[in-house]
C-alpha cells in the first residue's frame, strides 16, 4: 500500500530572544511554510548532534537562527553556536554530503522580512541539491 | 489517565469550537487536569487563569489550541503569573485537528503529543540564597572613591583595594576624599578569587599578610596604567593612555608631532612676525573619547589664547555630549580655534617649511589643502589596557579595546559578564572625569538594587551535570559566558552554581562527553518540538 509519503520540512532551531520573535511577528505566517520552527534558550544550546538528528529523521536541511553578534543575551551563545555549525559543516562535506544542509544565519526580532528571506534562499539551495525537495 | 497528567494542568483554550459532546470525551480522557476556557487572551483572563493554576498547584501547564503567532508572550505572561519557570508552560496548535474529519480524538493526540514534551521537563525548586553584605571596590582612583562613598551612603559594608600606598598619586590618593567609612587596604592586591554572587570569597595579599574578604558583590575600578583622569590636560600622554600607540601617525614629516609635544614645539619655534597656523588633528588612530576631546579643546584654546597663532582643529566628529564639554567647545569657537570636520584620514606632507595638511571636507565636500607650521596628531589610542590579571581573577572578559565591558546590548551600563562582578571608570572605557563619577554613583545603585533585598530568588533550573561522564575536561568552566561553572572538588566533577547560571545550554552543547543536561532543553524535550 502506497501510503502517500509527508515530505519533511527544514528544521530552523530558532533562539527564544530573536529568530523566533521575528517568526511570531511576520504578518504572513505562510512565509515560514517550509520550516519546522524548534524553540531553544540559545543557539549556544544548538549541538552538533541535534543538528544532525535532524537531517537523520529525513528533514532536508537545518537552520539554526541566532542573534547578531553583541546581541545575544548569553554574550557568546551565537557565536559558539556559529563555530558549531561550521565544524557541522565540515563534518558533512567530509562525510560527502553536502554542507548545504546545515546553515547558521543572525536575524535580531524585528528581521521578519530577513527571516522570511533566509528560509527562501535555503529553500533554493536545498532544491538545487539532487535529492532534497522543499 | 496517567501520573503525567495529574501534575501537568490542560487548559483547552478553545473549547468553544468543540461542540459539548467533543469536549466530554477529551474531558474525560484528561480528567482532572482538564480546565476549560472558552476565550483567552485579555490580561484579565491570563490573570484569573494564572490564579487558578497556583490555586491547583500545577507544575506545568499546557495550553491547547494557541494559534502559533504571539504563543511566547502569552506562554511567558502567563508563566510569570502563575509563578512557574517560563520552560514550564507550553502550548500546542488545534488547528490541524479541528480542520481534520476526525476532531476530537485528533486534538486529544495533539494534547497528548504536548504532554509527552513538557513531561520531559522535570519541576523546577526554589529557593532563597542569603546575600552577604558588603561590596569589595577594587581602586581607589576618582571611580572607586565614588562609588565607595555612594555605596556607604547606602548603607553598605565597604572594602577599598588600593593597588599603591595611596600617598600622594597625580589624582590626590585615596585619602583625599572622605571615604564614609569605608575600609581601605592600601598597597594591597587581590590574589584570589572565589565563591558566586552574593557571596564572594576574595583573598587581599595586603603588606601585613593575606586578609579574606567576604562580600556579596564587587566592584572594578581599577582604571587603566597611565591614566589619571584628575589632572588637567597639560600631558595629554596621560589621556591618551599610557603606551600611546603612534605608529600610524607620520612623525618622520618635518613639523608633525604628537599632540602632547605640540605646545613644547610651538615654544621652540623660531620667531617672526604675523599669525602662524597650526593643526590639532584629532580622531588619527581611534575615535577620540571625551576625555581625550576634552584634553585637544584645552590645549587648542591655550594655543589660540596666546595670540600669535591660528589653531585648525580637525576631527572626523567633536565628542561634546556633555555640559561642561559643550560650553569649552564654545569657547574655544569664540576664542577664534578653527574647527574642520574631516573625512576619511588626512595625509600629511613636508613644503618644506610647512606641513601641508590634505583632507576632504565633510562640509563643503571637497579636497581642501591646509600649511601649517606644526601640526600635532592625537595618539589617542586606549587598547588592551584594563588589567588583564584583574580580569582573569574575577573572570570577567575584556571587549575588543581590552577593557572590562563587553560590547552587549543585554549589559547595563557598569554590568559584567560576570554577575555580581560591576566595573566603573577608565577601566570600562569612560576617560572623562565627570561621568566617570557619575557612572561610578549609577553602578553603586546597580550593586544597591542587587544586594539591598538581602536575598536572592532562585530557580534550581540550572544545568545538570552527571558525574559519572564528566571528565573534568573544564570545556564548560572556559565556555560558560558567566562564570557559573566551577570545579566542585567533593563531587569530582564539574558544577554549576544556580545564582550566576543564566540558563542558556552553552555548558550543555559544549561538553564533548555529554555529561551536562539543561533540564528544561534535553535532548528528547528539543527533538519533540520537530515532527
Amino acid at each position: 500500500m502506497a501510503k502517500k509519503q509527508i515530505e519533511k520540512k527544514i528544521v530552523a532551531f530558532c533562539c527564544e530572544n530573536s529568530a523566533l520573535k521575528a517568526a511570531e511577528a511576520l504578518s504572513d505566517p505562510a512565509t515560514l511554510d517550509a520550516v519546522e520552527l524548534v524553540r531553544l534558550p540559545c543557539t549556544g544550546k544548538a549541538e552538533t548532534g541535534l543538528l544532525l538528528a535532524c537531517l537523520e529523521r529525513g528533514h532536508p536541511g537545518v537552520l539554526v537562527l541566532g542573534c547578531p553578534a553583541d546581541n545575544c543575551k548569553f554574550l557568546v551563545g551565537s557565536t559558539r553556536a556559529n563555530k558549531r555549525v561550521q565544524s557541522t559543516r565540515r563534518l558533512l562535506k567530509e562525510a560527502g554530503l553536502s554542507e548545504e544542509r546545515v546553515r547558521m544565519d543572525f536575524v535580531s526580532s524585528v528581521d521578519g522580512h530577513r527571516l522570511a528571506r533566509i528560509v527562501r534562499e535555503m529553500r533554493e539551495r536545498l532544491n538545487a541539491i539532487e535529492g532534497a525537495k522543499v | 489517565m496517567s501520573k503525567t497528567a495529574d501534575s501537568i494542568g490542560v487548559v483547552l483554550a478553545c473549547g468553544g469550537r468543540f461542540s459539548s459532546k467533543e469536549r466530554e470525551s477529551i474531558a474525560a480522557r484528561l480528567g482532572s487536569a482538564l480546565l476549560i476556557e472558552e476565550a483567552f487572551g485579555s490580561p484579565a483572563q491570563v490573570a484569573a487563569l494564572a490564579a487558578r493554576i497556583t490555586k491547583r498547584r500545577f507544575r506545568r501547564v499546557l495550553l491547547a489550541g494557541i494559534a502559533p503567532a504571539g504563543q511566547a508572550e502569552l506562554l511567558q505572561t502567563l508563566a510569570r503569573q502563575a509563578h512557574l519557570p517560563a520552560a514550564a508552560v507550553g502550548g500546542v496548535d488545534l488547528g490541524p485537528a479541528l480542520a481534520s474529519r476526525t476532531r476530537a480524538p485528533g486534538a486529544l493526540r495533539a494534547i497528548q503529543r504536548g504532554l509527552a514534551a513538557l513531561a520531559e521537563i522535570p519541576p523546577v525548586e526554589r529557593r532563597s540564597l542569603a546575600l552577604e553584605p558588603g561590596v569589595l571596590v577594587v581602586g581607589a582612583g576618582p571611580a572607586g572613591r565614588e562609588a565607595a562613598a555612594a555605596l556607604r551612603g547606602l548603607g553598605h559594608p565597604v572594602t577599598l583595594v588600593e593597588k599603591t600606598d595611596g600617598s600622594a598619586g597625580p589624582s590626590g590618593g585615596p585619602q583625599a576624599v572622605g571615604l564614609q567609612g569605608a575600609e581601605l587596604l592600601t598597597g594591597s592586591m587581590v590574589r584570589r578569587v572565589e565563591g558566586q554572587v552574593g557571596r564572594f570569597a576574595v583573598t587581599v595579599r595586603t603588606p601585613s599578610g593575606d586578609r579574606q574578604v567576604t562580600c556579596g558583590a564587587v566592584v572594578l575600578a581599577a582604571g587603566i596604567p597611565g591614566f589619571h583622569p584628575g589632572i588637567p590636560a597639560a600631558s595629554s600622554a596621560a589621556i591618551a593612555g599610557g603606551a600611546a600607540d603612534t605608529a600610524a601617525a607620520p612623525f618622520g614629516v618635518a613639523g608633525v608631532v604628537p599632540l602632547e609635544q605640540l605646545e613644547q614645539a610651538v615654544a621652540g619655534l623660531p620667531r617672526r612676525r604675523g599669525v602662524r597656523p597650526v593643526a590639532v588633528i584629532l580622531d588619527w588612530r581611534l575615535e577620540e573619547t571625551k576625555g581625550s576631546t576634552q584634553a585637544a579643546l584645552e590645549l587648542a584654546l591655550r594655543l589660540q589664547k596666546e595670540g600669535a597663532l591660528q589653531v585648525h582643529l580637525l576631527c572626523r566628529e567633536v565628542r561634546v555630549a556633555a555640559m561642561e564639554l559643550e560650553e569649552l567647545y564654545d569657547r574655544a569657537r569664540q576664542a577664534g580655534v578653527d574647527i574642520i570636520k574631516f573625512e576619511g584620514r588626512p595625509a600629511l606632507r613636508s613644503t618644506g617649511k610647512a606641513v601641508a595638511v590634505d583632507f576632504r571636507d565633510a562640509i563643503l565636500g571637497q579636497q581642501v589643502s591646509l600649511e601649517c607650521e606644526l601640526a600635532g596628531v592625537s595618539s589617542y589610542g586606549v587598547r588592551g589596557d584594563a588589567d588583564p590579571e584583574l580580569a582573569r581573577l574575577f573572570g570577567v572578559s575584556l571587549d575588543a579595546l581590552g577593557q572590562f565591558q563587553l560590547n552587549n546590548i543585554h549589559l547595563f551600563p557598569g554590568e559584567t559578564n560576570r554577575p555580581g562582578v560591576f566595573a566603573a571608570g577608565a577601566c570600562r572605557g569612560q576617560f572623562y572625569l565627570p561621568l566617570i563619577e557619575s557612572e561610578a554613583r549609577a553602578t553603586a545603585l546597580a550593586v544597591h538594587q542587587l544586594l539591598a533585598p538581602g536575598v536572592l530568588e532562585l530557580e534550581l533550573a540550572q544545568p545538570v551535570v552527571d558525574e559519572d561522564k564528566c571528565a573534568l575536561c573544564l570545556t564548560c568552566v572556559r565556555s560558560c559566558p558567566h562564570g557559573a561553572m566551577y570545579v566542585d572538588r567533593a563531587k569530582g566533577a564539574a558544577a554549576c552554581a544556580p545564582e550566576a547560571c543564566r540558563r542558556c545550554g552553552i555548558c550543555a552543547a559544549e561538553c564533548p562527553a555529554k555529561a551536562i543536561t539543561l533540564p528544561a532543553w534535553s535532548d528528547r524535550a528539543v527533538l519533540s518540538q520537530v515532527s
